[in-house]
C-alpha cells in the first residue's frame, strides 16, 4: 500500500501568512483575540483571533458567478503557498505528476456562510439564485484546472481531520497521486452567537488546560498540504516534511455537543492511528492535543492521554493558546505544525498557564524543547462526537 | 466480476412517498407540496419536537434502511452523508434571532445544529455507529460521493457496515431538495454471514471540471473504465452550466440511452434514483423484449448509471447494478 507523504505546507492565521511566519511566531510572545467588527454580533464576548488585516487576501470575490466569501480566498492563499512549497505545478507542467490523479479535499464548519451573513445584516446586496456556502474547494480545485476529485465534508472541529484522513485513504486505494488537503475557517456570527449561546466561550482568550478556562474562542485560519504518494514524490525528487501513518477514526455517538466524558471513543481513535501506523506509545514525542479550553473537553483528553501513555510524561504542544480554535482548520492547522515539529525536530515553547488545572495532568513545557523521537500525534474532536487521531512519523532524508 | 461491497438496504423519506420504488424519475419534480413529512407517524410521539426536518427525514429514512436487517454492533458501524442544505433554514432562522435579539435568544435545544455534522451525527447516535460519522457538503454530488466514501472505507477496515446517503431540507428557495436517502454498504462474505439480503451493489468515480471551457470527454472517459459498467442506460442530472453541457456532450458517446434531467438544489435526488434502481422501481424506457440502443442489449438492464454534472465543476457517476436478475 502506498505510503502518504507531507510535500507542502500553507497557512494563513492569526499569526499571519505563510507556515514559516508560523513557526516563528510560535516562539514568540503570546497572541490574543480581537473584537469583531461586524455589527450584527450581539454576543456578549465578541472575541475572534482574526486574521490580520493587511495578511487578509482580497481575491477572488465571486467564482463560477457564486459569490465567495473570506473562507475561500484563505484556502487559496494558503493553497497557493503548499502547492508552490510542493512544486505541484511545475510537476504537472512537466508531466511528472497527471492532473487528473491530483484531488483536492477541504474540511469547513461554515464554508463561505459569511457572505449569507453579510447580506442578512444589509452589508452587501442579497445575490440572485441559489448559492452553496461550500464552494470552497471547487475554487481552490480551480487553481489546478485537473479534473481528479473535488471533496469538502463539514465534520465541525475535526472536518480538516477527517479531509487528511480521506487523502490517506485515497492514496492508499490508488485513487489518487497528490492531495491538496486541509481546512479553511472565516469568521462567522453565527458560529460565535451559538457557541455564546451554550455557554462555551472563553470572556479573556483561548486558555486549554489553565484552570480559569471558561470555555474556547474561535479564529480564523487556513492550512492546506500537499499530500503525495511516496513513490511519485520519490520519483520527482520532492522534498518530505513527513509521512502520515495512520488516521484514527472514531465516533461517541453519545451526544450532539459533549463529549462522551469516559473518553473510550477518543481513547479508540488515538489507539487506531497507532495500531494502523504500526507505532507504540512509547514512540510519540509529541503531541498536538484537541485542547479548545472547554471545560470537559480538555479534561476527558486529559485523561485519554494519561491512559494511553501512563506514567511517561509526553510533551503536547498547545496550539489554541496561540491561534484560537479554527474549528474545521483546527485539525489541519495543527497537523501542519506537527509536520514542522517533526521537520526542525523541534517543540516550540507553550504559552504559559496561569494556573494548571489538576484535572489535566498533561505536560506543556513553556520552553522550546528538541523532539525526543520519530513520532507525533495530532487530535481533534467535533460536536457530534467526531473524532480523528492523525499519526505523523519522520522520513530519513 | 462479483463485487465485494454491496449493498443490503435501501430507505428514503420524501414528498414522492417512502418507498423508494416508486423514486424513479424520468421527469422533472414538481414542487415539493406543505405538510408531507409527520413526524408523529413516522418517528413516534416523544423526543423529536426539537429536531431540525432535514434531521427528522434522515433518521426516518435511516430506520427503513435498516428494518429487518440483524443489528451491526456499534463499532463495526460506520455513517457518511451527504448533504447541502440541511441546516440553511436553520441559519437563516437563528441569524435572524442574532440580529434582531441577540445571541441570548437562541434556543439551547437547536445551537448545537448550526454544525451541520450534528444532523448526521444523531443518527450516529440512534444506531450507535462508533466506528466513525462523516458529514459530506460537496455540492450536488456528496450523495453519491457518500457510496464511494463508504465502499473505500469499508475495504480499508474502517468499519464493518455503513450507512451511506443524503439528506436535505426546504431552505426557502424554489426548486430546493427536501428528504433523505439512506442505504446499507457491507462486505458481501459479510452480508451472506449475517443473512442480510443483497439488493445490488455501487461503483462511483468522481471528478472536477473548471467552469470555463470545460472539456468532460476524459473525465467521462475516466468514468467508465472505473466503473467497469459497459454500454448502460444513463440518467444525467446537470445544470444549465457549461459543465452540465460539457458532460452531457461527453455522455452521449458512451450512454446506451440517456435522461438528462434538471439538477435541483442539493444532493439528494440523485440518490433517490439510486435507491430505485436497488428496489427494481425503474420504469421501463423502452418495451420489454425490444432491441435499444447501441448496445443492441434486450431491456432489463442490470445496471444503470446516475451521474451529476454542476455549476460548482463537480461531477459524478455511480453505476448501479440490482442483483440477479433484471
Amino acid at each position: 500500500m502506498e505510503r502518504a507523504l507531507i510535500t507542502g505546507l500553507g497557512v494563513i492565521s492569526c499569526l499571519g501568512r505563510g507556515a514559516d511566519t508560523l513557526w516563528e511566531a510560535l516562539h514568540a510572545g503570546p497572541h490574543g483575540p480581537r473584537r469583531v467588527a461586524d455589527p450584527g454580533a450581539n454576543v456578549d464576548i465578541p472575541l475572534v483571533y482574526l486574521v490580520p488585516d493587511a495578511d487578509l487576501p482580497t481575491e477572488p470575490t465571486t467564482w463560477a458567478d457564486a459569490p465567495v466569501g473570506p473562507a475561500s480566498r484563505l484556502a487559496v492563499a494558503a493553497a497557493r503557498e503548499a502547492l508552490d512549497d510542493a512544486g505541484i505545478v511545475g510537476a504537472v507542467r512537466r508531466g511528472d505528476v497527471r492532473p487528473e490523479r491530483v484531488a483536492v479535499l477541504l474540511g469547513t464548519t461554515m464554508g463561505d456562510h459569511q457572505v449569507r451573513e453579510r447580506e442578512r445584516s444589509g452589508e452587501w446586496a442579497p445575490s440572485a439564485g441559489w448559492h452553496t456556502e461550500y464552494l470552497v474547494a471547487s475554487v481552490v480545485a480551480d487553481l489546478l484546472g485537473g479534473q481528479g476529485p473535488v471533496s469538502t465534508n463539514s465534520n465541525a472541529c475535526a472536518a480538516s481531520g477527517y479531509a487528511i484522513g480521506l487523502a490517506v485513504d485515497m492514496i492508499r486505494a490508488g485513487e489518487a497521486d497528490v492531495v491538496l488537503v486541509g481546512g479553511a475557517e472565516a469568521y462567522s456570527r453565527l458560529a460565535v452567537a451559538n457557541f455564546h449561546r451554550m455557554g462555551a466561550t472563553d470572556p479573556e482568550r483561548c486558555r486549554p488546560f489553565d484552570q480559569g478556562r471558561k470555555g474556547t474562542v474561535s479564529g480564523e485560519a487556513a492550512a492546506m498540504l500537499v499530500v503525495e504518494a511516496a513513490s511519485v514524490a520519490r520519483r520527482r525528487g520532492a522534498s518530505v516534511y513527513a509521512e502520515i501513518a495512520a488516521t484514527g477514526w472514531s465516533c461517541d455517538a453519545h451526544h450532539p455537543t459533549a463529549p462522551e466524558p469516559g473518553g473510550a471513543q477518543i481513547d479508540a481513535a488515538m489507539r487506531r492511528a497507532l495500531r494502523d501506523g504500526a507505532t507504540s506509545p512509547a514512540e510519540i514525542a509529541c503531541v498536538v492535543p484537541h485542547g479548545t479550553g472547554t471545560e470537559l473537553n480538555d479534561v476527558v483528553e486529559s485523561e485519554a492521554l494519561r491512559t494511553l501513555f501512563g506514567d511517561r510524561p509526553v510533551p503536547l504542544y498547545s496550539l489554541k493558546a496561540q491561534v484560537g480554535h479554527t474549528a474545521g482548520a483546527a485539525a489541519g492547522l495543527a497537523v501542519a505544525t506537527a509536520a514542522l515539529i517533526l521537520f526542525t525536530r523541534a517543540v516550540p515553547p507553550n504559552v504559559p498557564l496561569d494556573a494548571p488545572d489538576e484535572r489535566c495532568p498533561v505536560w506543556l513545557p513553556v520552553e522550546a524543547r528538541p523532539l525526543a523521537g520519530r513520532a507525533v500525534l495530532a487530535n481533534a474532536y467535533a460536536f457530534g462526537g467526531n473524532n480523528v487521531s492523525v499519526l505523523l512519523r519522520s522520513v530519513p532524508a | 466480476m462479483t463485487a465485494r461491497i454491496v449493498v443490503t438496504g435501501v430507505g428514503a423519506a420524501s414528498p414522492w412517498g417512502d418507498d423508494p420504488a416508486g423514486l424513479w424519475a424520468d421527469a422533472p419534480r414538481d414542487a415539493v407540496p406543505d405538510g408531507w413529512f409527520d413526524v408523529r407517524g413516522q418517528l413516534g410521539a416523544r423526543g423529536y419536537k426539537y429536531l431540525p426536518p432535514a434531521c427528522r427525514y434522515l433518521l426516518a429514512a435511516g430506520r427503513r434502511a435498516l428494518a429487518g436487517l440483524p443489528a451491526v454492533p456499534g463499532p463495526d458501524l460506520g455513517v457518511a452523508i451527504g448533504t447541502n442544505h440541511a441546516a440553511s433554514a436553520l441559519h437563516a432562522d437563528m441569524d435572524d434571532t442574532v440580529l434582531r435579539g441577540g445571541a441570548d435568544q437562541l434556543s439551547p435545544a437547536l445551537a448545537p445544529f448550526f454544525a451541520v455534522n450534528v444532523f448526521v451525527s444523531r443518527l450516529a447516535i440512534e444506531h450507535t455507529a462508533r466506528a466513525f460519522s462523516l458529514t459530506l457538503t460537496t455540492p450536488w454530488t456528496a450523495g453519491l460521493e457518500s457510496l464511494h466514501v463508504a465502499s473505500r472505507s469499508l475495504r480499508l477496515g474502517r468499519a464493518e457496515v455503513v450507512l451511506a446517503g443524503a439528506t436535505e431540507a426546504g431552505d426557502g428557495s424554489a426548486g430546493a431538495e427536501e428528504g433523505a436517502a439512506v442505504f446499507v454498504l457491507e462486505p458481501r462474505d459479510l452480508a451472506e454471514r449475517r443473512g442480510a439480503p443483497v439488493l445490488g451493489h455501487v461503483a462511483t468515480h468522481t471528478g472536477f471540471l473548471p467552469p470555463t471551457g470545460p472539456d468532460a470527454t476524459a473525465v467521462v472517459r475516466a468514468a467508465w473504465a472505473a466503473l467497469d459498467t459497459g454500454p448502460a442506460p444513463v440518467t444525467l442530472f446537470a445544470d444549465d452550466s457549461a459543465v452540465g453541457a460539457a458532460v452531457d456532450r461527453a455522455v452521449r458517446g458512451v450512454a446506451d440511452e440517456l435522461t438528462v434531467l434538471p439538477l435541483a438544489a442539493g444532493t439528494v435526488g440523485p440518490a433517490w434514483q439510486v435507491a430505485a434502481v436497488l428496489a427494481g422501481g425503474v420504469r421501463a424506457a423502452v418495451p420489454a423484449g425490444a432491441r435499444s440502443g447501441r448496445s443492441g442489449v434486450t431491456e432489463g438492464h442490470r445496471t444503470h448509471v446516475i451521474a451529476v454534472a454542476s455549476r460548482a465543476g463537480t461531477v459524478a457517476f455511480t453505476a448501479v447494478t440490482r442483483e440477479g436478475g433484471s
